[in-house]
């Protein structure tokens, strides 16, 4: 059975309502409640991962310690975002999160809004400290997954020496360099750039041919990309190697012929 | 064999997708097959397995550098195991795996370069009872410190067969009365258990059965290898009957003995007799045995009884599969409520009320429903599930098929931890041997209720026991704990309402239908019902599995039935409930052991290890000890367990190496609720509790290492040094050969000294001296 009634609960001393099967986080993003998050993004599936989000719920007698980004309210919930146990979390996770990437502003700045010192009191896992930027928030995964459809990175070892890995660290054939990871990476650890006609994303191991537009001879996308289009658009249309002003340029042309 | 690597691996791959087929889920059992066939998973493989089942290289990458069972670099001609599980660490595993480093000159995950050995560690093979354990392919061995030479002198020796080595004794036909036979009551009963195994118990029973046949009498004799007998400490263990005579530590030299003079005469063999310690006093029968007496084994009992290959043994013997025609008459309504009003709580840590778990997964919408039975057993020191699992299947069998009766599921799986051989083996021979009974399979012994169960082996993942990440490695994952916001008896296996229960909570349920749920409901305490199996092991007399009523203190089963401590030592503390449990002191001693005592003193039940420390072990080591274990075994995903943990053991590492600090307790302690409240599953959520329990029991421990530089235990390296005491020391330069550093100098018998600055503090002199000569301090 699924449940079709919307949900009423407490949000931060005031009434909120949820649609059924919403998340906290996003109750709190509408009604604007900040709650950090850092392996949440709205195109992708929550994963639990950085514990951030981490709010206090309370049933009847009984408070516990969710994540916003997974937990769905019941009625009647009383939901605190903010206070001092949550607080108190958020502030160790983040020292911990610091000493891992001591040089990522986003981790420092927000380290710093929970009045955690620049220097973190813990050492932590493997290859954590200086030069680190991953988080393991796993977004990347996701996107290229559920987003691109691609599945070309993925995560290696477990424990302290978890880390985000392609197939045996080295070039993958799935990858087709799209950059979604990049873009959605919170801590820039991941990079793309095009030089001498290849696309290259280093941590990635990755380094592929671009396209040159076939109008203005621009490179403006890598040729899997191109590729993956043609694939998913098997009807596509003969302008599908130009870059996208060629191709509204090509289009005004045709349609200017036409008219003609 | 075939010379290209390529047709080679494809043949490997072929056989493991026609045994497992090639669907996602069976990524596992498929690379499991193929890491035994090639002997690690080369590259190619891994892509052309990925080509096979359909799944993205870099999950199946993922998998493969998850789980411990798979290597991705080639392994040498032999595997050397050392466990380094709780009862072997507080047994001086760390030492013996630092001696067959030096020996092998190799590092732990190495392999020598000859290609000879490969050195891994373990935590735990189920074996606790012998430790320290070491593994070398598939021979178990006791290991001693300064002796690890001897260890690979067994194994060389290990080819050879048993009439290589047994005393012969010549048995004349004619001796032999036969009358004896008549009553068709004399039985012979060699134990099979892991425990027994190590001690060549294998041997033992072919001799037996060779003599039996040498002598006419095999046809008239029940010959029986059985599971663990629980007291593994004096394996291998025989049993004759129908004088019950019981036998310890027994040798192939004995064999002829108990054939001739007890299976065909009746009489004791003095020597093999139990001896109640510091005394000649002898004991004859299991019963009277201290380690025994005080124990009431109601589930563990019938391993003794039957052999575990047999289903007849189990029908004959243990009243079989009666609990479950039984059960098949009645509604499952009242299954559930006879389950529910025996007090059953679940026996894999949680103690979850069993029937209300049940009633849940049987109001839950979905179809198909899972039953799942645990039997990861990761818990470091603790093998009951083990024992169960390969003493009597049948028992967990039928157990499972009365659950999924009641809940009204058609599909169950076993979930076999994979360090396990020998339990995946015989509750496959009892699937096998339930289905041809029609005790599986179609229209179950005629009731129109279908059910079936397949076996599925772990990858060597502790954190594949914790339910979410179970069902992901079933689904073919990487064992990846959920969020349970949503609980797994709605929605578990596939998004289907799932009901996971513990190999002994399964092994319950066919004594409660069958006795009732007021009989169960009459043992133990309010809250704790029924019995419950303990592994009672590291420093403790008679070490072994002991089955008990709920409530009986600690200290009844440590010095009652365990004996106490050997060599005179004080106790120190008890560690219950594996790594998520704490460190109980003395003065905690007379706690009556059910679930709530032990959660409200700062522990847990756990799955029932309960690892014994004296004053030899050090707390704050202990503590480390098994935060290493929680940082290698956690998932990784979440930020509170994979940090938090890493940054517990810096701390205290520091603590043990003398960099301790005054800040370092109170750190300890924010870091310890911190990882407890933010973590995403009960892995990180009860990683703390070693830490917390030790600093809240033993804070002068803590303040000896931070502020004194001592450890009292003797045991942190950085804190110790190794003298030689001139009057003791004869000069008999037996620690100068054995020293690896060769740092120990001095005229033949004179005293000897030790160079400090060249001393690694193995303490191979001190094991190694017969003069007391050799101080830590
Ligand atoms: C990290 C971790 C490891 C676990 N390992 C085991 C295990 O080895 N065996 C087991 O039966 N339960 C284990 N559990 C508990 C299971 O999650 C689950 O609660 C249990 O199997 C349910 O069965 P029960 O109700 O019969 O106890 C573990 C839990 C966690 C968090
Ligand atoms: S660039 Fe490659 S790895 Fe990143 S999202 Fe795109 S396909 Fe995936
Ligand atoms: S690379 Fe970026 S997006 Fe990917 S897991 Fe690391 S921090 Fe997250
Ligand atoms: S608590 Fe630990 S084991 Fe559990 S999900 Fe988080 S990282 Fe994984
Ligand atoms: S955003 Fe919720 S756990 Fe990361
Ligand atoms: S066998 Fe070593 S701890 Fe269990
Ligand atoms: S294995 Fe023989 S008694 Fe345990």
């Amino acid at each position: 059975m699924k449940e079709t009634k919307n949900i009423i609960f407490t949000l931060d001393g005031r009434e909120a309502e949820a649609r059924p099967d919403e998340t906290v986080l996003s109750v709190a993003k509408r009604l604007g409640v900040d709650i950090p998050a850092l392996c949440h993004h709205q195109a992708v599936t929550s994963y639990g991962a950085c514990r951030l989000c981490v709010v206090e719920v309370k049933k009847g007698k009984r408070t516990r310690i969710v994540t916003a980004c997974i937990y769905i309210p019941a009625d009647g919930d009383v939901v605190e975002t903010g206070n001092e146990r949550v607080n108190k979390l958020r502030r160790i996770i983040l020292e911990l999160l610091l000493a891992r990437c001591p040089e990522v502003d986003l981790i420092r700045s927000l380290a710093g809004q929970y009045g955690v010192d620049a220097s973190s009191r813990f050492r932590v896992s493997g290859s954590a400290g200086a030069g680190e930027r991953c988080i393991i928030c796993g977004l990347c995964v996701r996107v290229c997954a559920e987003v691109m459809g691609q599945h070309a990175i993925g995560y290696a070892n477990r424990g302290g020496k978890r880390m985000i890995a392609t197939p045996f660290e080295t070039q993958t054939e799935d990858c087709i360099g799209c950059g979604a990871c990049v873009f959605v990476c919170p801590t820039n650890a991941l990079h793309l750039e095009d030089i001498g006609g290849k696309r290259v994303m280093k941590e990635l191991y990755t380094s592929m041919p671009m396209m040159k537009c076939t109008g203005c001879g621009r490179e403006f996308a890598t040729e899997k990309q191109i590729e993956k289009v043609r694939h998913c658009l098997p009807a596509a249309h003969d302008k599908i190697a130009m870059c996208p002003s060629c191709r509204r340029a090509a289009f005004r042309d045709a349609a200017g012929q036409a008219l003609i | 064999m075939i010379e290209d690597p390529g047709l080679q691996i494809d043949a490997v791959i072929d056989s493991a997708v026609a045994l497992h087929g090639s669907r996602p889920d069976s990524l596992i059992a498929v690379m499991q097959v193929v890491n035994g066939g090639l002997g690690y998973l080369p590259r190619e493989a891994l892509y052309r397995i990925s080509e096979r089942l359909k799944i993205p290289s870099s999950e199946v990458y993922h998998v493969a550098t998850f789980y411990n069972a798979f290597s991705l670099t080639p392994k040498g001609r032999h595997s050397v195991k050392v466990c380094l599980g709780t009862a072997c660490h507080v047994r001086g595993a760390p030492r013996i795996l630092d001696e067959i480093r030096r020996c092998l000159e190799i590092e732990s995950g190495e392999t020598t370069p000859d290609m000879e050995y490969t050195l891994e560690t373990v935590n735990c093979i189920g074996a606790c009872a012998l430790g320290p354990v070491v593994v070398i392919d598939q021979h178990y061995y006791r290991a001693e410190p300064g002796k690890v030479d001897k260890l690979f002198k067994a194994f060389a020796d290990s080819g050879l067969t048993v009439e290589e080595v047994r005393a012969k004794q010549e048995i004349p036909a004619e001796e032999v009365v036969q009358s004896r036979f008549d009553s068709g009551k004399v039985s012979v009963t060699v134990c099979g258990g892991t425990g027994c195994q190590a001690y060549g118990c294998e041997a033992i029973a072919i001799g037996i059965e060779e003599e039996l046949v040498r002598a006419g009498v095999r046809e008239k004799v029940r010959f029986v290898q059985t599971g663990c007998r629980g007291f593994c400490e004096k394996g291998p263990i025989i049993v004759v009957q129908p004088e019950n005579l019981f036998y310890q530590q027994v040798t192939l030299a004995d064999v002829d003995e108990i054939v001739l003079k007890s299976v065909l005469g009746g009489q004791a063999v003095e020597r093999l007799l139990y001896r109640l310690p510091g005394t000649e006093t002898t004991v004859l029968h299991e019963e009277d045995i201290p380690f025994y007496a005080h124990q009431d084994r109601i589930i563990f009992g019938d391993n003794g009884r039957i052999s575990p290959q047999i289903i007849e043994d189990y029908l004959v013997h243990c009243n079989g599969y009666e609990a479950l025609r039984k059960a098949l008459q009645m509604n499952p309504d009242s299954i559930i409520d006879e389950i529910t009003r025996s007090g059953l709580r679940g026996r894999g840590g949680g103690g979850f009320p069993t029937g209300l778990k049940w009633a849940t997964c049987r109001k839950a919408h979905g179809e198909p429903k899972y039953v799942i039975c645990n039997a990861d057993e990761g818990d470091p020191g603790a093998y009951m599930d083990r024992s169960l699992l390969e003493g009597n299947p049948h028992r967990v069998l039928e157990g499972m098929i009365i659950g999924a009766y009641a809940i009204g599921a058609n599909e169950g799986y076993v979930y076999v931890r994979n360090e396990y051989p020998l339990a995946v083996k015989h509750i496959g021979i009892a699937i096998n041997q339930a289905r041809e009974k029609g005790f599986l399979g179609r229209n179950i012994l005629n009731s129109g209720f279908d059910f079936d169960v397949k076996i599925a082996r772990g990858g060597g993942a502790f954190v594949c026991g914790e339910s979410t990440a179970l069902m992901a490695s079933l689904e073919g994952r990487a064992g990846e704990p959920r969020a349970k916001y949503i609980h797994t008896v709605d929605s578990g296996l596939w998004g289907k309402p799932s009901n996971l229960n513990n190999v002994e909570t399964w092994a319950n349920v066919p004594f409660i239908i069958t006795n009732g749920a007021d009989w169960y409901a009459s043992i133990g305490t309010e809250g704790s019902k029924g019995t419950k199996i303990f592994s009672l092991v590291g420093k403790v007399l008679n070490t072994g599995l002991v089955e008990v009523p709920m409530g009986v203190t600690l200290r009844k089963l440590i010095f009652d039935v365990g004996g106490g401590i050997p060599d005179g030592k004080r106790f120190k503390a008890v560690q219950t409930g594996g790594p998520s449990g704490g460190c109980l002191p003395e003065s905690l001693l007379d706690l009556k052991i059910d679930f709530d005592e032990l959660y409200n003193a700062g522990s847990m039940m756990g799955s029932g290890g309960l690892i014994v420390m004296d004053e030899t072990s050090c707390m704050v080591d202990v503590a480390r000890y098994f935060l290493n274990f929680l940082s290698d075994e956690s998932c990784g995903k979440c930020v509170p367990c994979r940090e938090g943990i890493a940054a517990m053991f810096n701390i205290l590492t520091d603590i043990c190496e003398g960099r301790g600090t005054k800040e370092h307790m109170p750190l300890l302690q924010e870091l310890a609720e911190a990882t407890a409240q933010g973590s995403l599953c009960a892995l990180g959520g009860s990683a703390a509790n070693p830490v917390l329990s030790t600093l809240r029991y033993f804070p002068e421990e803590y303040r000896a290492h931070i502020e004194e530089h001592k450890c009292p235990a003797k045991v942190c390296k950085a804190l110790i040094t190794f003298n030689i005491l001139a009057d003791n020391c004869t000069g008999c330069a037996a620690c100068v050969r054995k020293c690896p550093q060769k740092v120990i100098s001095g005229k033949k018998k004179e005293a000897h000294v030790i160079d400090q600055s060249g001393c690694i503090k193995c303490g191979v002199c001190f094991d190694t001296c017969r003069f007391q000569a050799i101080e830590v301090e």
